[in-house]
Formats: C-alpha cells, structure tokens, sequence
C-alpha cells in the first residue's frame, strides 16, 4: 500500500495538465479498474481481522488521493491564470488576432433607440444631457410638487439609501425613481428659454416580471420660454413620436395626473393596429417654477417623460423587458 | 376604485351606455381600468379624493361630460334635535381632527339592509353585513366620507374626545388585533379608553353587536399627513385610511352624517335624540381669476369666454364679472380641493374641450443653440470604437449582493444579492463573458455604466467602462488582446499613450501620471478564462480637453532596420524601448516590437526578441552608413545596460 501510495504522489506532483491528472486520477480511484477502488473490492475476500486491519488504510489512502488530486487541480488551474499575469505586459498589445473571426460588435438596443431618440430631439434644438442616479428626496420629490406624506408618492415605489445622520430631505437619499429631478437642476442653474431632453437610468422598487424590472430607463423632456403652449408640446411630441415610429402612426389623448404638471395628460399611440400608452406629460406646474426660484407667471413650459424599455418593445416586438439585462450576446447582437 | 354603474346611473339619470361611458370617462375625465358586470373600475388622482372618489363625484363628473345635471343626494333630515346633553363631543388636537360631527340614536333595530343597497356594496367589492354596517359603507361609497358608529352603551362617560395616544396605549381593533400605538398617532376615545385609531379603523369597546340599542353615529375629518403615517407604521391600511390619507374637505362630514341619518332612521327604525358637530373654521371660499386670452395662448387655442364659461359652470364653478370684457371671477365648487390656480381652471376647461381637439402647433422661440456635452459624446464615441473592434454592448444591473469597503446599501432592498449598489462593473461582466462562452468561444463585451461609492459622510458615483474578452482556452496573450484593444480604444478618442503596470493579482492602467483603471484576467468558472479592464470614464473625459494639432508630413524618406536580441534577464519590453529611443533621438522615430519568441524548454526564460526601428531626419535623406552608425550604438548600449545579444 505504501508503494502504491508513493508512486501516486509522484505522478500526481509530476502531472503537467489536467489531462495528465485525469488519467492518474482513473488509474488509482477509477470506479471499474483504479488499482485503490480495486484494493477496496478485494476487501471483502479477507478475514475479519484483516478487513478491520486494512479497510481503514486504504480509505485513508483514497481520501488522501483525492485531497492530492483536487489541489494538484487548483495548481495547475491557478497556474494557467498566473502565466497570464506573468506576461510581460510591457509589450505592445495585440492588434492582430490570428485565429479569432473579425466581426463588429453591436451596440445594445437600448443605446440605438436611445441615441435615434437624441437625434430627433437635437434636430429640434434640444440639449442632451443626463444626470445623477443617486438623488436627493427634495429632487425627487419635494421640489417636484409631490408633498411629503401623501399618497401621491405611491406613484413612485423608491429605493432609499443608508444613510445615518440625513436629516433634512436634501440630505435624504434615494435612487431616481424618475429623470424628473433634471428638470429642477436644470432650471435652477439655467434662465428660459431652455429645451432639453434627459435620457438615463431611473429605479423603482417593484417585483421584477415581464414588464417590470428593478432598474430602467427613462427620458424627459422639458420646453421652457414666454409662450409655450400645449398646443406647441402637441407638435414638438408627434414629430418625435412619427420619426420613432413612422408617420402612419395615430395619437390619442386623455387627462391625468402628475403633481408636477398642470393640466397633465396620457399620450398613447396606435401603432400596428393597437393603441399603446407611450408617456405622461403636462404644461409645468408653477408650484415647480417657483421651487427654482422662476417667476411662475413669466413663463410657460411643458415636460413629458416615457420609458425607454417600453419604447423598444413596442418598436422591436421585444416580448419580455428582462432580455435588456441578460448580457446575452445572442440578443444584444439582433441589433 | 370601483363604482357601480346603477348607483351612477341613478345619480345622473342622462349617464350613457357602458361602453360609451368607459371610453368617455377616459377621454375627458380618469382613467377605466377595468369594467365588468356593474362594476367600473376607475383610477382616481390622488389630488381628487374630497370631490370625486364617490359615487356622486364622478356621477357630477358625468353630468358635466353629458351636459346634465346630477340629483342631490344631499337631503337634509327633517327634524334635527339640537343640544338635548346626552352626548359631548371634544377635539383635544386640533392639528389632527378639523371637524368631529357625532349623533345619538336610540332603539336601532339590526337587521340585513336592503337589496339595492346590497347590490351597490357588492358590486363595489364589499360584503353586506347588517344594515348599520352597510349603511356606513354604503355612505363613503356614495358621498366619499367615512363614518363609524359606536354602540353608545359601551362607551364611559357619554364623551367622545378626538386625542392623540397616550404613551402605551393600544387598540383591539374590530377583527381581534391589538395595535400598538404611540403618541404621534391619532384615536377616538370615550373618557377612559381609545376605542378607534381615528380615520383608520374601528374597535373593539364600542362595537356595534347584534344586542345593540343605542349608537352613536360619528363622522370625523382627520390630517392626511397623521393618518398615512400611522396607517404605514402599524400596517393597517383600510379604505378609510386611504381616503383620509388624501386629506378630505372637512364639508363632506356634514353630507354624510346628513345621508348617514335618512338611511340610518329609515332602515333601522332608529330615533335620533341629540346631534354634535364640533366644526372650528370652515374652508373659505376660493376666486380665481380668470382671462381667456391667457387660456388661449397658454393652451394654444382660440376658445370664446362664453364657451370656457360653460364648460366651468357645468362643472358646478359659480361666474362672476370681472375687470374687462376677457375676464371673469371664478368661484371654486366647495369640495375642489385641487382647484387653487388659473392652470387648474385652464385644465378643466381643456379636457372637457377635448385634448385630442387641441392643433399641434410649432413653438416660435429665439434660437439659442443646443448644448454640447462632452460626456456624453465622449461615451458614444467609446461605443462606436468598441463595437468597431467587435465587442457588444450589455447593460446590467446596479444591484449587487457583494459587499465592497465602500459600498453603498440599500435601505428596502428587494432581495439580499440586490442590497447594495455595485462599485465596479467587472463582476457582472464576469458573469456575462461565462454566460456568453456557453454559446461560442469567444466572448467580447463591453458596458458603460454607472458605480457608487461612500465616499465619508458623502456618496460618490462615477462613470465606468468596462471591457471583457472570454476564450474558452486560456491564452497567455489574452490580456494582450485585451491592451490591443484599449490601445486602439484610447488613441482614437485621442489618448496617445496607456501603460500597464503590475498591482498584485491586477494589472494597473496608467496613462501619464493618471491611473486609469485596472485589469485582470482570471478563470470564470468551468467555462473559460477571461480578461477584463474597467476603466474611471470621468479621468478619460478629462484627460482628453488636449487639442490635437497637426504634425508636418515627412519630406524625406525614412529607413528601417530590423534588430534580434537574445534575452536572457527577463527584460521587459518597455526598456528596451526606452534605451533605443534614448539612444537616437534625432532620427528614431519609431519603434516597434515585431517579433517575440520565448522557449522553455530550452533555457529557462530565455528569449527573443525583434524590434523594427524607423530612422528619419527633418532636414535630408539619411544614408545607409548613417543609419548603420546609429544601429551599432544602439546595440552597444543595450549590451551594456541590458545584456541583451544579437542573435
């Protein structure tokens, strides 16, 4: 037994893949023909006294091998990594790759709608630009017309960050349940007339299913001057809507509610012969010019916000909008 | 919120099929959810709950679509004893209760309700009971204010007093659960107990049983703010808890305790002996001024102020004359809490006009040019090179389960691996280069996105890259497909020069005195091996303010020579690199690492290497003997400070 225990190490010590150590690994511990489980086998033709005598040396010897095995395994594992690392790297990197097919890349769906979306609102003078993912409750909320302890902010599950010594709610953190705090950051530091459009990553608390994800993406859009009307937001959002989907498409209208928005409305859109919701929007609030520090009768504007996910799957047929989070390559590559 | 279509129907006699209801409650009022026998679902705006989350609210909404009119459910009781001293009523917090109307019956008679009244209450969700019951949801149902009625025989001392808990205090609410309570939150209470967490929930002292005689019929008007916190805080949400959390007009107490009488003496047989209505200040009437050539420019129509006219009196908004002839006053209907400005007046105009009526027209406005953000063009460019170099974009999730020095935490998470926000994307890369390598051999990925960090007392997020290249076979040049790569990446988005230096299990990515990133490469799982190098996005925008300026085109010829040296140290590439161009700097101008052989089996560590020179001169053609001349130098000072050999 001892031989046979010496000569294991030995091959195994000496083994340069992991080839090698399967083999070594079949020759002693093989279920059919390994020379330990063999040896196991045996034991049942022996005397009591000698099964008592070398039963326990010979699992000890087939734990010992397979302890051998396993870390000899992560060695050469390792081992592989570390001649990676130990390249120089000092070297030039490799700018032709023999053996690789050369293939473009593709952009994810999401960044071709976005950026089509960039385009048709920079074509209408708009600004782009985006803004923090981590917001205060004011922002988010508070400068936006949506007063603390109502209901009203149900509208918007939030995720809230730790924070231990948060005490006003500009100090209060949370993640963005909306790019509506673009609008109030904007205003504050720019005077009208502005026109911009805020694409970017929003978060809502909400189970994750075909329709809902924990993280997804939105854009704003918000028109300030002296005499903006909803007549105005009418156009500027059936141009946008026509050059996304193409000029036969319908649009319906009806009332809703935003805090932040007076009158607010619905905008859906017929679209292959279905009527789909496609954003909220409404002439701004004066209580939200007021909370940038506007003279609420000295100007007129409107917002609008939709979901991009929602955009992209009515656009691409997209049945489910957890495929926009799988790194699947074999998605993103469709587009 | 449901709705039954026969209780509306009955409410404003003119209401329209079903099917032309739902679609023109859509158009002009709220959204329908869903319709279904005679239920209508309807989505009420959270700024609507004193005038329209009722029965009678919408049905005055219909009327005013239909241009009708809607009954007053309003009646008054006929004969109303004033002040008999059987009951008192006291509101110790005023902040908490702006109103507290209260009536004694005697002799109710308990019973089942009858079936009209039934049928409403099913069709709107809720079970029949028994007739006092029934009534009291019968009435929010149809006027929108919650009632509670107490059996009076149980309560001590004939008072009810609106207080806030005392410390400890808790209630046994009507279905058995104790609720703890503590002094911020609001309770009906006789002069010894809390018998009801006010706006929100019976309980179980005065509870109205079959062998009740004598009740007291109360209906309260009670701080939104107070009622939703305290609702949250203990859990128990109830259909008057959410109403109240909307803060109702203090007026619909008197309408429903009004309502709540009528049904309550002709359904229970019941006398009413003494009513209370503790009502310190009643809301005040609101104007607001009103100009139609403002409506119209703001809206961008033209409407007459006879035609806004109407459709505000349709609405119940009582005119008056104003300064000119464009001009009224406006007085607000009682219960239109949401109505305070000229753009609330403007949107009852236009949606009963008709959104979809509304002409789009193009805006007229002084052209001030867009803004040019760098970032973000910055971010589209890396995009367009990466994908070029054949890498695809992914977006993952800013949740993380893993748990950095710096991470940021979730205070609701949804689920333990979502609890914090990711610091780096090369976790989550890892993830896709081993998902993707099940379905090829090689995966290249790429994502910009967002980490977050604390940063002390403060937080920090940050625009990252991250770049992953996965191979199911381990190549050592891996990461140097993943530096060619990054090379190409930078140069074209104009950063000449990266470096790459070992920290560790890492490898850092330095450009100047700029560290811009790490990279590493590991096995991922069974799967394969990957490479990936995450870079700080915001280091790169900044680095690339720098103008690229135009060089000359070369008049002269430039020269090459081939040198093959033989290492035997473990020279790094970069040295050698750094003695040629030392060497010659007036006429190298380029030098390049063509060949690079190494053999283990031979000599341990021993290498070859084969470096392309490019000799030029600004100013003439450099000859043959020149070019050697430099080349022996060269290969001197490399012996001497290397020990490298030609081969």
């Amino acid at each position: 037994m001892k031989e046979i225990e010496a000569e294991a190490l030995t091959e195994i010590t000496n083994a340069k893949e992991e080839l090698a150590l399967e083999k070594i690994r079949v020759k002693y511990l093989g279920r059919k023909e390994g020379i330990v489980t063999e040896a196991l086998r045996s034991l049942k033709n022996l005397s009591l006294e000698e099964k008592k005598r070398q039963g326990p040396q010979i699992n000890a010897l087939k734990a010992k091998l397979e302890k051998t095995l396993e870390i000899k395994k992560r060695d050469l594992e390792e081992g592989k990594n570390k001649k990676t690392l130990d390249i120089d790297i000092t070297r030039p990197g490799e700018k032709i790759i023999k053996e690789r097919k050369i293939t473009t890349g593709h952009l994810h769906p999401l960044t071709v709608l976005e950026n089509e979306i960039k385009d048709v609102f920079r074509s209408m003078n708009f600004s782009v630009l985006e803004g923090p993912e981590i917001e205060s409750e004011f922002y988010n909320f508070d400068a936006l017309n949506v007063p603390p302890d109502h209901p009203a902010r149900e509208m918007w599950d939030t995720f809230w960050i730790k924070s231990e010594n948060a005490k006003t709610s500009k100090e209060k953190l949370l993640l963005r349940t909306h790019t509506s705090p673009m609008q109030i950051r904007y205003m504050e530091s720019h005077e009208p007339p502005l026109q911009i459009v805020v694409p970017g990553r929003v978060f809502r608390f909400e189970a994750t299913d075909q329709t809902h994800e924990v993280n997804f993406y939105q854009y704003e859009g918000l028109m300030v001057g002296k005499n903006i009307s909803l007549a105005n937001f009418k156009y500027v959002i059936e141009t946008f809507l026509k050059r996304i989907f193409g000029k036969d498409i319908e649009f319906r209208y009806r009332p809703s509610y935003f805090p932040f928005v007076e009158p607010g409305l619905e905008i859906a859109i017929k679209f292959r012969g279905k009527w789909l919701e496609m954003m909220g929007a409404g002439m701004v609030h004066p209580n939200v010019f007021k909370a940038v520090h506007y003279n609420p009768r000295d100007y007129r504007g409107f917002a609008f916000g939709g979901g991009l996910e929602r955009l992209a799957m009515v656009k691409y047929n997209i049945p489910d909008i957890r495929l926009f989070y799988s790194g699947d390559t074999r998605f993103t590559n469709q587009f | 919120m449901k709705f039954s279509y026969q209780l509306l129907k009955k409410i404003t006699p003119k209401t329209p099929s079903k099917k032309e209801l739902e679609e023109k409650l859509n158009t002009y009022l709220f959204e329908v959810e869903e319709v279904n026998g005679d239920t209508f679902d309807i989505a009420i705006p959270a700024n609507r709950y004193s005038d329209a989350a009722s029965h009678w609210g919408i049905a005055k909404e219909i009327a005013a679509i239909e241009n009708a009119k809607a009954k007053d459910v309003n009646e008054k009781s006929s004969t109303i004893p004033q002040n008999k001293g059987k009951v008192s009523v006291e509101i110790k917090d005023p902040r908490l209760c702006k109103r507290m109307a209260a009536r004694y019956f005697e002799n109710v008679k308990i019973r089942s309700s009858p079936k009209w009244m039934q049928d409403v209450l099913k069709s709107c969700d809720m079970r029949p009971i028994n007739n006092l019951v029934d009534i009291t949801n019968y009435v929010m149902l149809e006027i929108g204010q919650p009632t509670h009625v107490f059996d009076f025989d149980k309560m001590e001392g004939g008072k009810l007093i609106v207080r806030k808990a005392k410390k400890g205090e808790s209630v046994v609410t009507l279905d058995d659960k104790k609720v703890a309570l503590d002094i911020n939150d609001g309770v009906l209470a006789d002069e010894k107990d809390a018998l009801d967490i006010a706006g929100i929930k019976g309980g179980k002292k005065a509870e109205v049983t079959k062998k009740t005689r004598n009740i007291l019929l109360t209906a309260g008007n009670f701080d939104g703010a107070s009622v939703y916190r305290t609702a949250r805080k203990t859990g128990v949400v109830t259909d008057a808890s959410i109403r109240f959390s909307h803060n109702l007009n203090s007026e619909l107490v008197g309408f429903a305790i009004e309502r709540a009488t009528t049904l309550i003496q002709n359904l229970c047989g019941a006398k009413l002996v003494d009513v209370k209505d503790i009502y310190p200040k009643k809301p005040t009437k609101k104007i607001i001024g009103f100009n139609v050539n403002e409506f119209n420019a703001f809206i961008g129509i033209k409407l007459s102020l006879k035609d806004a006219t109407d459709y505000l009196k349709r609405l119940g908004y009582e005119i008056k004359k104003g300064k000119t002839k464009d001009d009224i006053l406006v007085e607000v209907p009682l219960l239109r809490d949401d109505v305070t400005l000229f753009e609330d007046l403007a949107e009852d105009i236009v949606r009963l006009y008709g959104y979809n009526k509304v002409k789009p027209a193009p805006p007229f406005v002084n052209l001030i040019p867009a803004e040019y953000e760098n970032e973000l063009r910055l971010h589209d460019k890396i995009r367009m090179v990466l994908v070029g170099l054949g890498f695809s974009e992914v977006y993952n999730s800013s949740f993380t389960g893993k748990k950095a020095l710096t991470s940021l935490e979730i205070e609701n998470p949804i689920a333990e691996e979502k609890k914090y926000l990711r610091t780096e994307l090369e976790e989550s890369l890892r993830t896709n280069a081993g998902y993707n390598l099940k379905f090829g051999d090689t995966t290249k990925v790429f994502e910009i996105g967002k980490v977050f960090f604390k940063k002390g007392k403060k937080h920090e997020e940050k625009w990252h890259l991250g770049i992953a290249l996965g191979v199911k076979e381990n190549d050592p040049k891996l990461l140097l497909e993943l530096k060619g790569a990054l090379e190409e990446l930078l140069r074209k988005i104009g950063l000449t020069e990266i470096f790459m230096v070992k920290e560790g299990k890492k490898v850092r990515i330095e450009s100047g005195e700029d560290n811009l990133g790490y990279a590493s490469a590991e096995p991922i799982g069974k799967n394969g091996y990957a490479t990936i190098a995450e870079l700080d996005l915001e280091k790169i925008t900044k680095l690339i303010t720098e103008e690229n300026e135009y060089k000359p085109i070369p008049k002269y010829p430039s020269s090459m020579r081939d040198i093959s040296l033989r290492d035997a140290r473990s020279t790094q590439v970069n040295e050698v690199l750094s003695v040629i161009q030392e060497t010659s700097p007036k006429y190298v101008v380029d030098v390049d690492l063509i060949d690079y052989y190494e053999d283990e089996r031979q000599n341990k560590n021993e290498k070859s290497l084969t470096f392309r020179i490019v000799f030029r001169a600004d100013d003439r053609t450099l000859e043959s003997k020149e070019i050697d001349g430099e080349v022996e130098k060269i290969l001197k000072v490399l012996k001497g400070k290397l020990g490298l050999e030609v081969r």
